[in-house]
């Protein structure tokens, strides 16, 4: 046979024997290649050219085979998917259920009786408050509380009547006059009981209610008075000053502190206004993280969200896990400069990760395929922590690989060497079966056999 | 220095065989080894004369039988062999193993999930079903054949043994092939059998006149047929 033919068979003869077991039995590839580089070395050197010493076929295999793991992990596309894209449809649709969940939505007429509803107040007129919050009886959070918190000031005004009905003769004739809006008449009866407690409050009452209705900044800074009581009522509760900022927006230099203060702790429609211009989605993103007390924590984001201002961002399907093992899995969270902020059992949640933000920015930059050399020193650089637990143990197992890859070859041209020792005659094509039976057990031995040790040693 | 080679190659051979267990006995080793040398030995010395063919089969004949004697002194001690390996990089990174604190994982950037490595997906011969059954039967098996050979105190189910030896030595020189060594140890394939075949149903049966006669004719046979293949 000629040698060139010898060449292309042996190639042949290696791909179907690799694609064999690696496609059919499904062995790994670390396995199936070396086990395909020893057979085909033995293969070729032993049975094609059974009586030449310089076994020049089986030295051109292993080159190309060499060349094949080298051309293999440096240059085929990688599928080491990190690549930032517009949202795809399935974060859309979430990205819709979280905004229904965290974006306030009234119509105009909604939030005109809310208004209203909070004029009312200002004017200590719960009864029409609260049949203004029946008329939208809508199940909502913040109207919930806005309820609350109005039924509270019901029964403290009621309470004033009750103790007013007991001080003042008549009082139940004059409150009738209030009732109706006559508030001057209403003034004229009260003024004389005005040395009394309830006269007193009730006067006042009557003497505010009526400027509120010609003054109009007056209105404003009653209003502004009540609300301040409902963000104090509600302190703890972030989300109750997103919704006094959604329908009073000029209210927010105000609150600035405290906006500010909250945006660290809890998630709000504010944040979504950065994601309804062309958000960007990158998956696959890996970090470790040091906490406050300097526990490492191993952070995986499946899709990162970024809005335009590229501030906050916002997490889909992360999973925290401690170095004991411990797994947290937080279905969106938001990240800010050095928290991440996530709706838990017991409302917002925080967990407090030092520059977190500007970690999980430079790992959008950075996280690249780890075979490449070019970011070993980069990777080494700008990220220890995934340097020493993803880049560092792949190229230990490249190194792996290739020590396999040698010794292997050195097993099978010291086999080769041995083999041809004392018989250096050509082998009869009748005999051909055999050997290979034979050498496919060799190969099968000696490359478990170095796989295991090599495993073993390093 | 080929006689070397040899020691190496056997040394080798023996070994990677061995590394197919996950877990051996030192017993198990041994009679390996001694199988190995009856298999592969003899073709080492094909010769032109009858007689120092002949003299190598003998001594190696009488090596073994001492090494079955001494079999019976290996001590029992089991040895853990490497059970699975993690080494399963692939040129197209689908899938990225780390280790963090206690555990390994696997992240799959295709599937987007995060695994605990080591509740799985480390590659071991053993995932190939048939063949973790093959060897585990092989095992067993082997240790029902080593208790036929282990000898208690030298008596005639001794001269059993050494002719069931003699007969596998024979045997793997009859079928050898002068031309290559290849050729030769591949023919293991039908010597395996033989040796267990033969040692199960022939020779080593309690000791009886008869079957004793029976064997001398048979290994009279395998010996002319040597002699005929060495002189030509």
């Amino acid at each position: 046979m000629k040698s060139w033919m010898k060449f292309f068979l042996s190639l042949l003869v290696q791909a179907g024997v690799f694609l064999l077991v690696y496609k059919i039995l499904q062995w790994q590839f670390v396995f199936s290649f070396l086990f395909s580089l020893t057979f085909i070395l033995l293969f070729s050197a032993l049975i094609f050219e059974g009586n030449q010493n310089k076994n020049m076929l089986t030295v051109i295999l292993f080159i190309i085979n060499f060349f094949l793991i080298f051309a293999g992990f440096f240059l085929l596309p990688s599928k080491f998917d990190y690549k930032t894209r517009s949202l795809l449809k399935e974060t859309q649709v979430k990205l819709t259920e979280l905004k229904k969940k965290y974006i306030l939505s009234y119509s105009q007429k909604e939030k005109n009786l809310i208004y209203s509803v909070w004029n009312d107040l200002a004017y200590s007129d719960y009864k029409s408050a609260l049949d203004k919050l029946e008329i939208i009886k809508k199940n909502d959070y913040y109207l919930e509380r806005l309820h609350s918190f109005a039924m509270v000031k019901v029964n403290r005004f009621y309470k004033l009547v009750e103790e007013a009905k007991k001080e003042i003769p008549n009082f139940t004739h004059f409150y009738s006059f209030y009732q109706k809006g006559d508030l001057s008449y209403f003034k004229k009866l009260i003024i004389y009981y005005k040395n009394t407690k309830s006269g007193e409050y009730f006067y006042n009452l009557a003497l505010k209610n009526m400027e509120l209705k010609v003054n109009h900044k007056i209105l404003l800074q009653s209003v502004t008075k009540e609300i301040s009581a409902f963000v104090h009522e509600y302190e703890k509760d972030y989300l109750i000053l997103h919704f006094v900022i959604y329908l009073y927006p000029e209210l927010k230099t105000k609150y600035y502190y405290k906006v500010s203060e909250d945006e660290k702790k809890s998630i709000g429609f504010d944040d979504f206004k950065q994601l309804n211009e062309s958000p960007k989605e990158t998956p696959n993103l890996i970090t470790f993280l040091k906490n406050h007390d300097g526990e490492e924590f191993f952070i995986f984001i499946r899709k990162l969200l970024e809005g335009e201002g590229e501030y906050p961002l916002f997490a889909f399907d992360m999973e925290v896990i401690s170095k004991e093992g411990e797994k947290m899995s937080i279905p969106f969270a938001k990240i800010t400069y050095d928290s991440l902020v996530f709706s838990g059992k017991k409302g917002f949640e925080t967990l407090s990760f030092p520059q977190i933000y500007h970690k999980i920015k430079e790992s959008l930059a950075s996280l690249r395929t780890p075979i490449h050399p070019r970011w070993i020193m980069e990777y080494r650089k700008k990220y220890p922590e995934v340097f020493q637990n993803v880049i560092k143990p792949y190229w230990m197992k490249f190194i792996k690989l290739l020590l396999c890859f040698i010794t292997l070859t050195v097993l099978s041209f010291f086999t080769i060497r041995y083999f041809k020792a004392v018989f250096l005659e050509k082998i009869s094509f009748v005999f051909y079966f055999l050997p290979v039976f034979f050498i496919v057990f060799l190969s099968l031995i000696y490359t478990n056999f170095i796989i295991k040790i090599f495993e073993w040693l390093l | 220095m080929k006689f070397i080679q040899f020691v190496i190659f056997i040394l080798l051979f023996t070994v990677s065989f061995l590394f197919l267990f996950n877990e051996i006995e030192l017993h198990f080793i041994f009679f390996h080894i001694l199988l190995i040398l009856m298999f592969f030995f003899p073709y080492y010395f094909w010769t032109e004369s009858v007689f120092k063919a002949m003299i190598i089969l003998a001594l190696l004949t009488v090596l073994i039988c001492a090494g079955v004697y001494f079999f019976k002194y290996s001590p029992v001690k089991k040895m853990n062999l490497v059970p699975q390996y993690s080494l399963n990089i692939e040129p197209q990174i689908k899938t990225i193993d780390f280790e963090w604190g206690k555990n390994t994982y696997s992240y799959s950037f295709q599937m987007q999930e995060l695994k605990d490595k080591n509740k799985g997906d480390v590659f071991s011969l053993d995932k190939f079903v048939w063949l973790h059954n093959k060897l585990n039967q092989y095992k067993k098996y082997v240790s029902q054949f080593m208790s036929k050979i282990t000898v208690a105190k030298l008596d005639l189910n001794f001269i059993f043994i050494c002719l069931w030896i003699y007969s596998v030595v024979l045997i793997s020189f009859i079928f050898s092939y002068s031309k290559s060594l290849i050729v030769s140890y591949s023919n293991i394939l039908f010597v395996i059998p033989y040796t267990f075949f033969m040692g199960d149903f022939f020779f080593l049966k309690p000791f009886a006149p008869m079957l004793l006669y029976g064997q001398i004719v048979f290994i009279g046979i395998l010996t002319v047929i040597a002699v005929y293949r060495v002189k030509n």
